[in-house]
């Protein structure tokens, strides 16, 4: 199968719904955030949806009046783009609003200057590996059923027996692994 | 709004702390060499001073704190006049032991006659010896420093060529800049083998030497660990013993634990020592038959003998730079092609810059794996075998733990050793007759080897052409590849056809050329494999510009650069 | 409402060929602007890239138009679909504010097909003969 007609292409996963564990939604997310003084943070292993939630989050906040801005830190990133960040950081001001990927990346003095750096903004959402650094709005887990429901809306279709259980222990429940990996046997 | 941080290193801020760091090597090494200038001259004009009869009134081995020293006196005639002095030495010596102390004291005893140097143009100032001149090769350190602070504000400030710069220019001959490249390898070998030798080779090339030597009683007179104050701060930490023994009827003082220099913070294993020796107690000792002075405890070597790896950094660099100074010198004269990318992902082509010959650049230079393999190999090896040979005999557990990560690291040592065969492999130089070439267009590929290439036994050139694809998500970043050409162009046993040759290249007619987005990339290019026995094999890519057919017309209508 | 159309629903080009259409809106207010996209982008396993090859602005547009509008083909990138990557064409009409927009697909390749790459595991055989400089 091309890349293009691959149900597992980036673009694809990158729209897909994000699915909140049981009993949650988006109000009770928002709820809890606001309860939280929209100062909080999302937590979970790689791959469980971090990002894809963060940026789903985007909509709802500008419907609240807040402006919204994504910064993004990956592994590769420097110390220097690190200490950039604080700069970068104290320039937002209410009501516009801090989303942060990959906090985890930040030392402890690092963290500290970002965040007394983000106390003018509307708000500061970031997203961490563990629970540390600010209160928890959502812990995210990721589970085989999880994979079995992405890809089912993916494809279509189901995978065989006992495949997701296979896929999902085999990629250490990192769900991006697992549906890159399907992306690879899609295209033969 | 989407921020993803990523550097940038042209700001003039940039630039200015660059500047300032680098500045700050080049005064601190201009400093320096202005020191060794100095003593240098003193040390030098030693040696044209006149060598004049003398006889010694007095001298003594001066100990004080953490000291030791000779003082001298002696008298001696020039110019019709008398006159006494009382300097030793002239110009630079190195240390001062007790060992030397000794030795100054039995070559001149009271009332023994003896040879002084002395200034003719001011007969008061003399001395008895003249400093080492080998002494004054310490002043190239000062040199690494001038070179990295200059040369690091030179390459912070140098203009990036213009995007409509012209196209395949040579410049600049080779050779000078090949020389210059040389000598600064050169330096950074001469200064990490010398600190290697000192702190690394020499003390296990005496312990070996020791190990033989006979062995004589001797009695502990003082031991204690001698606490120095750090360069930031701290302390560092030496044994100090002395020992007394006899050989000849005569009894000597040792000050030797064992033949590693300098001090260290390690505290731990000197406090053992130093309990394992109070004054008093009766021991064995190793004397040098040969030199009575020459004499150690103990011919193991300390935990910290390690850290004489750090220098083989040093080393390392500098017989990189050193070897691939023709390499850098043609990098650094040539600028090979005219296309770049455009925002559309495609190949750009200057004007007049899709005809001509093109030495295509290799993709991942062996060297760059292979100095960044290296480095990691030292520092992962320096600090885990620094910690497990401090260890305790007792510490099992840690050392069991720390085995793990000492295997790891002769792992990476075996592949860094792997990578640095590979370096000494014939390396293949590969020419094109275009910077680029079209969809369903041909192209000369002429090939050459650099090096001894009679020891390849087979060589493969094959055009590959791949998919890149780079996924950033959350923290990670993966890229993936999928090749969609590969073609032998090229497989061949006979030796007679591996210095050079040529092949065409015919570029599929119905396949994607090149294409470079951020994420996503196209890449065409020229592999070369050739097998080595029992060695690391040749293995290159060569990129190459594929354009899309439509600028097939363009490339017959352009005429030639001048 | 808007509407994008080619001509002849045609949505297959060689570089170089005329990509010809209209578009309708018919908005209560008058939009800010309203533009025409000729766009690149990729698709596959890896982040996606793309680009505005070309723009056709509608300056100072009423509520409600029927307008024209054309584009050359570029040269590339071409359409291409691979295991990893394939990069598409579209052509989008999007209306300000809101960012309301309509794509149309299609294909910029020599033969006016999209190109298809192969994944190759193995090195084939049969290249051609090397002479001795």
């Amino acid at each position: 199968m091309t890349a293009r007609a691959n149900p597992f292409a980036t673009c694809h996963l990158e729209s897909i719904p994000f699915r909140f564990p049981a009993g949650q939604g988006w109000d009770t997310l928002l709820k809890r955030l606001e309860d939280l003084k929209w100062c909080a943070s999302i937590v979970g292993g790689n791959g469980v949806g971090k990002t894809t939630l963060l940026e789903q989050l985007f909509p709802h906040l500008e419907a609240r009046g807040f402006e919204p801005v994504i910064f993004r830190l990956q592994t590769e990133s420097g110390m220097k783009e690190k200490d950039r960040l604080a700069e970068k950081i104290r320039e937002v001001k209410a009501p516009r609003f801090i989303l942060l990927d990959g906090a985890e990346q930040l030392s402890t003095r690092q963290w500290l200057s970002i965040r007394a750096a983000a106390s003018e903004a509307a708000g500061f959402i970031v997203t961490v590996h563990r629970t540390s650094r600010l209160p928890v709005a959502l812990e995210l887990e990721a589970s085989s059923k999880l994979l079995k429901g992405l890809v089912e809306s993916l494809t279509g279709g189901a995978l065989p027996d006992g495949e997701a259980e296979a896929l999902f222990h085999r990629h250490r429940a990192n769900l991006r692994d697992c549906l890159r990996e399907l992306y690879d046997r899609w295209a033969g | 709004m989407n921020v993803t941080i990523s550097s940038s290193s042209n700001s003039a801020a940039g630039k200015g702390c660059a500047t300032l760091f680098f500045s700050i090597f080049a005064i601190a090494g201009t400093v320096f060499l202005g020191f060794f200038c100095w003593a240098g001259w003193n040390t030098a004009r030693a040696y044209a001073w006149k060598k004049t009869d003398c006889v010694i009134e007095s001298s003594a081995i001066q100990e004080s704190h953490d000291s030791t020293g000779f003082d001298v006196s002696y008298t001696y005639r020039f110019g019709g006049r008398n006159y006494t002095g009382n300097r030793y030495t002239a110009g630079m010596l190195s240390t001062m032991n007790s060992a030397s102390a000794q030795r100054a004291l039995a070559r001149y005893p009271k009332g023994a006659a003896a040879y002084c140097y002395v200034n003719a143009s001011s007969p008061a100032e003399s001395a008895l010896l003249r400093g080492n001149l080998w002494v004054l090769l310490f002043g190239l350190i000062p040199l690494v420093f001038i070179a990295v602070g200059v040369g690091g504000i030179i390459f912070v400030w140098r203009t990036k060529p213009g995007a409509g710069g012209a196209v395949s220019e040579r410049l600049r001959g080779g050779k000078g800049g090949v020389l210059g490249i040389r000598i600064f390898g050169s330096v950074f070998i001469l200064v990490g083998g010398g600190l290697m030798y000192v702190m690394l080779v020499h003390p296990m090339l005496k312990e070996m030497a020791a190990a033989k030597w006979p062995q004589v009683p001797c009695e502990i007179l003082s031991s204690k660990v001698g606490q120095h104050s750090g360069s930031k701060g701290g302390h560092t930490y030496s044994v100090d013993v002395r020992y007394r023994y006899t050989i000849g009827g005569r009894e000597w003082i040792g000050t030797n634990y064992n033949f590693d220099t300098g001090t260290s913070s390690s505290l731990g294993w000197r406090a053992v020592v130093v309990v394992s020796l109070p004054a008093g107690k009766k021991t064995l000792c190793h004397v040098n038959p040969d030199d009575p002075l020459d004499a150690v405890l103990s011919v193991q070597g300390s935990p910290d003998r390690w850290f004489g790896l750090i220098p083989g950094v040093f080393l390392i660099v500098g017989l990189f730079i050193f070897f691939k100074a023709p390499a850098a010198a043609r990098k650094g004269s040539v600028v090979p092609l005219s296309v770049t990318a455009t925002d559309s992902g495609l190949p750009a082509i200057r004007q007049g810059g899709a005809t001509g010959e093109t030495e295509l650049k290799q993709a991942a230079p062996p060297g760059c794996a292979f100095a960044a393999l290296m480095l990691f190999a030292l520092v992962w090896n320096g600090i885990v075998w620094a910690i497990l040979l401090s260890l305790g005999p007792r510490e099992t557990v840690a050392r069991i733990f720390l085995g793990i990560f000492a295997a790891i690291g002769l792992g990476i040592a075996v592949g860094a050793v792997y990578r640095l065969l590979a370096l000494f492999n014939p390396r293949p130089v590969l020419t094109v007759s275009a910077p680029a070439v079209p969809l369903g267009g041909t192209l000369e590929v002429r090939w050459r080897f650099t090096g001894n290439v009679r020891r390849i036994v087979k060589l493969t050139i094959s055009l590959m052409a791949r998919e890149e694809a780079t996924y950033r998500r959350g923290t990670t970043t993966t890229t993936d590849r999928s090749v969609f050409v590969n073609t032998v162009l090229l497989d061949t046993a006979d030796r007679a056809q591996f210095a050079s040759g040529s092949v065409q290249v015919e570029i599929p007619r119905d396949l994607i050329h090149t294409f470079t987005a951020p994420n996503n990339q196209i890449v065409w290019m020229l592999h070369v494999h050739g097998d080595i026995p029992r060695w690391p094999d040749v293995n290159a890519e060569f990129p190459i510009t594929v354009l899309p057919r439509e600028t097939a017309t363009f490339f017959q209508e352009q005429p030639p650069t001048p | 409402m808007i509407r994008l159309g080619l001509r002849e629903n045609q949505t297959a080009f060689r570089p170089g060929e005329t990509i010809a259409g209209a578009v309708l809106w018919e908005y209560e207010k008058v939009p800010a602007g309203a533009e025409v996209r000729l766009v690149w982008f990729t698709r596959g396993k890896g982040t996606e890239d793309g680009g505005i090859a070309a723009t056709v602005a509608f300056a100072g547009p009423p509520a409600a138009d029927t307008r024209e509008f054309s584009f050359d083909a570029p040269n590339g990138p071409y359409s291409f679909s691979g295991t990893l990557i394939a990069v598409l064409w579209a052509v989008e009409f999007v209306v300000m504010p809101g960012g309301e927009f309509q794509r149309i697909e299609i294909v910029i390749a020599p033969d006016a097909q999209e190109i298809h790459l192969p994944r190759i595991e193995q090195p084939k055989a049969g290249g051609l003969q090397a002479r001795r400089s």
